[in-house]
């Protein structure tokens, strides 16, 4: 009889400090993908800045150097746009985003991805000097977004893995 | 004079010439391209596509002005049109769009007229594009035959200058002209040809890739302005031959007897009906005068595009 609530309690203890240690990591994993986004906009801002290279040239470059989750959205996109298929940029960025099964992988929150679609939607629009201020507002709302992030997570990171395991142990407390 | 469009026939051309000029129809929005794509036109007799805000659609096929039935272009066709052209990505095309045109994959010349900004005496860029003008590039291998015999000497070509008005074929020419010098041919064996594509219309690369037949001696330096290309291509690639499409200007002049005096030879292409024109050109004037161009091509489109009207030599003495 003891051998199983000893069980029990090890398992609703590490269920719940699991839960609070995941939470944790989807938060890292969110940072880590937001600084990935940050790479490849830089990357996005060298081609158009330095070597005046079309968007979707420029998507597809992009896409194929990274391995991450941006990859498919990139190459995707550079895929649609060469089609000139009747729609406009935003449209098009919209659907990738949208249909790209990374979303479904992807860790990052409602707001990220909202602010990922406004950028694209001033994209390809106007000369070299409004892509680039396009490009550098986003770069300051992912640079704000990463800070906040980083400061938070340092907080929060501890704070679920703490909640999971108090949790844990406040369950098993009740059941006992 | 109103002349509708009706089906036209399929004329026998080069597969893949058709197709990469069928292709410039990918570059129209989508329901000026559905209109052109169900004319079933022979794309080796189109010549100009013109799109105009509110006005019809005109093309030029065999010489011949056409209207398409019933089509009247609107302001969202030509702003879809232009993004097409420029890929989704003005910016990219801020230079050429300032000179007024952009070449389009396959070599074809689309150019725009709309409210120009001006800042400092200089066109900064073009808005409202109302106009658009899409000229059909013709690869025509073998349409410097004629004038072969007379570029060379003794086996080695020579500064050769082909005075065209626009539209009369001096680019084909002008292309036929270097695959011919650096495949070889009956008078003389290939040789390193470079060519300086400052609008990707005698190559026309993409992604750095020549689309025409251009010979397998030959180096392209592509989107180059002409007077830095020529220069540029004598330190780096040393050819024998160096071809350039429509000078002008006195910097390109100047590059001109720079490559002369370097001991490499000269295609060049400039506008023009006949060769006095050349001698009155303000900066052209003075290579006349030092009889730098051993040969004069005049071409006209008497009977077809690409006629040759005339050949002299340096001392203007007719030859053909």
């Amino acid at each position: 009889m003891f051998g199983i609530k000893a069980c029990g309690i090890i398992l609703i203890i590490v269920a719940s400090s699991g839960i609070g240690f995941s939470i944790s990591n989807i938060m890292k994993l969110r940072l880590l993908e937001l600084a990935e986004l940050k790479k490849l906009i830089l990357m996005l801002r060298g081609e158009i800045k330095y070597i005046g290279t079309p968007l979707g040239e420029a998507f597809g470059v992009i896409g194929r150097r990274t391995k991450g989750i941006y990859s498919t959205l990139f190459q995707d996109t550079e895929k649609e746009l060469e089609k000139l298929d009747g729609k406009n940029i935003a449209d098009i960025w919209k659907e990738q985003m949208e249909t790209a099964q990374m979303i479904k992988k992807s860790h990052l929150s409602d707001n990220d991805w909202k602010w990922l679609l406004n950028f694209a939607q001033n994209l390809g629009y106007l000369d070299k000097e409004m892509q680039l201020g396009t490009i550098e507002l986003y770069m300051e709302q992912l640079e704000s977004t990463l800070a906040e992030g980083n400061r938070s997570y340092g907080k929060n990171s501890k704070l679920c893995k703490c909640l999971g395991i108090s949790a844990g142990l406040l369950l098993t407390i009740v059941f006992l | 004079m109103r002349e509708p469009v009706r089906k036209c026939q399929v004329d026998v051309m080069g597969e893949g010439s058709v197709e990469k000029n069928r292709d410039v129809l990918r570059i129209f929005a989508l329901s000026v391209r559905k209109i052109l794509e169900g004319l079933d036109l022979d794309f080796g007799k189109l010549q100009e596509i013109r799109l105009r805000v509110g006005m019809p659609l005109i093309l030029l096929y065999d010489n011949h002005e056409y209207l398409v039935d019933k089509k009247i272009v609107s302001r969202e066709e030509i702003n879809e049109t232009v993004e097409y052209v420029c890929n989704y990505s003005v910016y990219a095309y801020e230079e050429e769009l300032r000179q007024g045109f952009v070449t389009v994959q396959g070599g074809h010349r689309v150019g725009f007229a709309g409210k120009i900004v001006c800042e400092n005496d200089r066109v900064k860029s073009i808005k409202n594009i109302s106009f658009i003008n899409v000229r059909l590039a013709h690869e025509v291998i073998g349409a410097a035959n004629v004038i072969l015999p007379y570029v060379y000497d003794k086996g080695f070509p020579m500064h050769t200058l082909i005075i065209s008005p626009p539209g009369c074929g001096k680019t084909t020419i002008l292309r036929d002209l270097v695959r011919s010098v650096s495949e070889g041919n009956a008078y003389a064996k290939g040789m390193t040809v470079g060519v300086v594509d400052e609008r990707s219309e005698i190559a026309a690369c993409y992604m750095g890739i020549p689309q025409n037949k251009i010979g397998m001696r030959t180096d392209v330096l592509d989107c180059c302005p002409k007077e830095k290309g020529m220069i540029m291509l004598i330190r780096s690639m040393s050819p024998k031959v160096i071809a350039v499409d429509e000078i002008g200007q006195s910097k390109d002049i100047e590059a001109l007897k720079y490559v002369a005096g370097c001991g490499c030879k000269l295609f060049v292409t400039v506008h023009g009906t006949r060769l006095e024109d050349i001698k009155s050109k303000p900066f052209l004037q003075d290579t006349v005068k030092d009889e730098i161009w051993e040969r004069y091509i005049v071409l006209d489109n008497v009977g077809h595009v690409g006629n040759i009207n005339s050949i002299y030599d340096k001392k203007g003495i007719r030859l053909k």
